[in-house]
């Protein structure tokens, strides 16, 4: 095979920004592992894009959601805060410590307009700070879009923005766009916009034991002691 | 070698009144170096030699200083000479191309084409001067010296030689005051928070000079909005600036005092502005660390939160402080924003049994269809439990729930629990997200 064939066939060698349309890109950042093997292989970089804006569609609040990221965040620096902006219920310690995540890391932003929903979001990305920003904001305007994913480009943070599935068909300039919808057992992935080929089928992934025999037993860990 | 910047008033007959808004420029110039002093009465000086590699260079730092009188003041010239007299003699050049020289014969040049009455000294002799044919000061420097000191004052060869940089000249330098209070008067019929931002800009100036100068810094200050008085007087405006990090920077004060006042509502028109700051703590040491620090982050989260609840408010961020509780809405307790760090712990009890991460408010009922509860029209199928949580008998409300996880048709879990205490009813309590 000729050197130009070669190149051809892997255009990588060529560049880093270039890939086939039947690959998947090698992003320029780094990423954190999702902890599922079957999402890892179908992400660009093999998990979840650090510093680019991540968008989920959901079709109601609680169907996993945030269960998809328990492993991400369990990787990401400890001492980081992670960000909850504008969350749809007030979340839970008890799930949180259950998770084995520390709870002194979260940070819950209930501000009653959706304009400082989004100005929170920007300034927790400008500052650098949390090693995670979720936030739930609906709806959200092209120009905030494209400003929080230009502010996640220069952060070190994971950003999640949270949308109902309504906004599917709508315009996004997320670098990554799935949507979730809950199934038995845990939930059904569908990747709807990715840097390289389009994913065909919905990736499934296992966020419970399955039932029958002996019923889910969770092992108690050493959590802090009773303050 | 020494060199001065000199900052003077273009124009001398309105330099009188302002000896406080002089002050303000002199307690702003002590960041750019500790030798500072008010000089005859219309200008300021600084002895900069040892700031410039700090700076950045000549230029860049009297771009700088430029820039910070701008804001304190209306323009001012700005002359720089290896002498103080002899730089506010430049600053007083009608060219306002010969007003900054570095090296000494450059100095000589400079001056000798300046009219003999820009020295305050020679005053009194000019006439004298002007008929004997000496008109600048380079004519003035020619003439023999015993016959000048004869004919003269004292005082006159001894300011000539101090602005040639060729005598020691006795400058008191200024100290910052102990305490600080900076006001100014202003004139804001239209009630805009930008407007207020800038015109408060000379005071956080001020005080951030104030504070470098003493290596201090600061944990919260207010900003007090004097209105006009009159029949429907009403107390000044105060707006508080908190900072969880003492802070000694502009920019700082400036972003919280930004969103501040996009709260503000002033109802009458401003007259006056004044700065009062809390009590004042030595400066912490920054790190001499080459790698980034760990306690970087904490440094930026707590400039984040100042900044997020000058603008959200403090109620709405929130820090978790589980309560030791059997109940889940109890112990799921949520605290504002404090200061003082609190030791986050679980009990380990409660942290065994599966919780949902969206606990709902208040738990809703659900509808029963054939003996299984119902969730927006569907059946809801119970995976796994019971967890039997019993209590609140000592505080007169005795909750008796029995909490299962439950799934809907397409696989969802929720969080539901039967209240065997009034009957036989089915509450969704929280959603597995």
């Amino acid at each position: 095979m000729s050197l130009s064939a070669f190149l051809l066939r892997h255009p990588e060698q060529i560049h880093p920004a270039l890939w086939r349309a039947n690959q998947l890109a090698r992003p320029p950042g780094a990423t954190v592992p999702t902890g599922f093997a079957s999402l890892d292989q179908a992400l660009p970089g093999q998990g979840w894009p650090v510093g680019q804006l991540v968008e989920i569609l959901i079709q109601r609040p609680g169907c996993g959601e945030l269960q998809l990221f328990r492993p991400a965040l369990a990787r990401q620096l400890p001492e980081r805060s992670i960000a909850l902006v504008k969350p749809p219920h007030p979340p839970c310690i008890q799930a949180w410590a259950h998770w084995q995540l520390a709870p002194e890391r979260l940070l819950w932003l209930q501000p009653t307009r959706t304009v400082d929903a989004l100005w929170a979001t920007e300034q927790i990305l400008r500052h650098n700070s949390c090693a995670a920003v979720f936030c739930w904001a609906h709806p959200v305007h092209t120009t905030s879009l494209r400003r929080i994913q230009l502010l996640a480009r220069q952060s070190e943070s994971l950003c999640i923005l949270l949308r109902p599935s309504s906004v599917m068909c709508q315009a996004s300039m997320a670098v990554l766009r799935l949507a979730i919808e809950p199934c038995r057992q845990g939930i059904r992935l569908h990747i709807l916009k990715r840097q390289g080929a389009a994913a065909s089928s919905p990736i499934n992934l296992e966020l419970y034991a399955p039932q029958g025999g002996a019923l889910p037993r969770h092992v108690p860990v050493g959590l802090p002691a009773l303050a | 070698m020494s060199l001065w910047v000199c900052l003077r008033w273009p124009d001398a007959s309105c330099a009188g009144q302002a000896s406080l808004q002089l002050q303000h420029l002199a307690l702003a110039m002590l960041r750019y170096s500790p030798k500072v002093a008010c000089y005859r009465h219309d200008s300021v000086v600084l002895e900069v030699a040892a700031s410039l590699a700090l700076f950045g260079g000549i230029r860049a730092l009297c771009r700088r200083i430029r820039h910070t009188a701008y804001k304190v003041l209306t323009p001012l010239n700005l002359g720089m000479a290896p002498s103080a007299s002899g730089a506010w003699l430049l600053a007083g050049s009608p060219r306002p191309g010969c007003r900054r020289v570095v090296r000494q014969a450059s100095l000589v040049r400079h001056l000798a084409g300046l009219p003999v009455h820009h020295l305050p000294e020679a005053r009194p002799h000019q006439e004298w001067l002007d008929n004997i044919g000496c008109h600048s000061l380079g004519d003035l420097r020619q003439l023999p010296r015993p016959a000048l000191q004869q004919r003269s004052s004292p005082l006159l060869l001894h300011s000539l030689d101090a602005a040639y940089a060729q005598a020691q000249e006795t400058i008191s330098w200024f100290l910052p005051p102990a305490r600080l209070r900076p006001a100014c008067d202003v004139d804001l019929p239209r009630l805009h928070a930008n407007a207020i931002l800038a015109a408060t800009q000379p005071l956080l100036l001020a005080l951030c000079g104030w504070l470098q100068g003493r290596q201090e810094a600061l944990h919260d200050i207010s900003l007090l909005i004097h209105h006009a008085k009159g029949r429907d007087s009403c107390p000044p405006t105060r707006v508080a600036l908190r900072f969880s990090a003492a802070t000694w920077r502009l920019e700082d004060f400036n972003r919280i005092l930004k969103e501040q006042l996009q709260h503000v509502v002033l109802k009458r028109p401003a007259i006056r502005l004044e700065l009062a700051a809390g009590v004042s703590h030595p400066r912490a040491p920054a790190s001499e660390t080459l790698f980034p620090d760990p306690g970087q982050h904490f440094q930026e989260e707590k400039r984040l939160l100042d900044l997020l609840s000058a603008r959200l408010g403090i109620g709405s961020i929130r820090r978790p402080r589980p309560r030791a509780h059997h109940l889940p809405e109890q112990a799921n307790n949520w605290a504002e924003l404090t200061t003082a760090p609190v030791s986050v712990s679980v009990p380990a009890s409660l942290g065994i049994n599966p919780r949902p991460f969206w606990l709902l408010e208040e738990p809703r009922q659900l509808g029963i269809h054939l003996e299984r509860p119902v969730h927006q029209g569907r059946p809801l199928r119970l995976v796994q439990g019971p967890e039997r949580i019993e209590t609140g008998w000592y505080e007169g409300i005795h909750h008796r729930r029995d909490y299962f996880v439950a799934e809907d048709p397409d696989g969802a879990r929720y969080w539901v629990y039967r209240e065997r205490e009034t009957g036989d009813g089915w509450f969704l309590h929280g959603l597995f997200a």
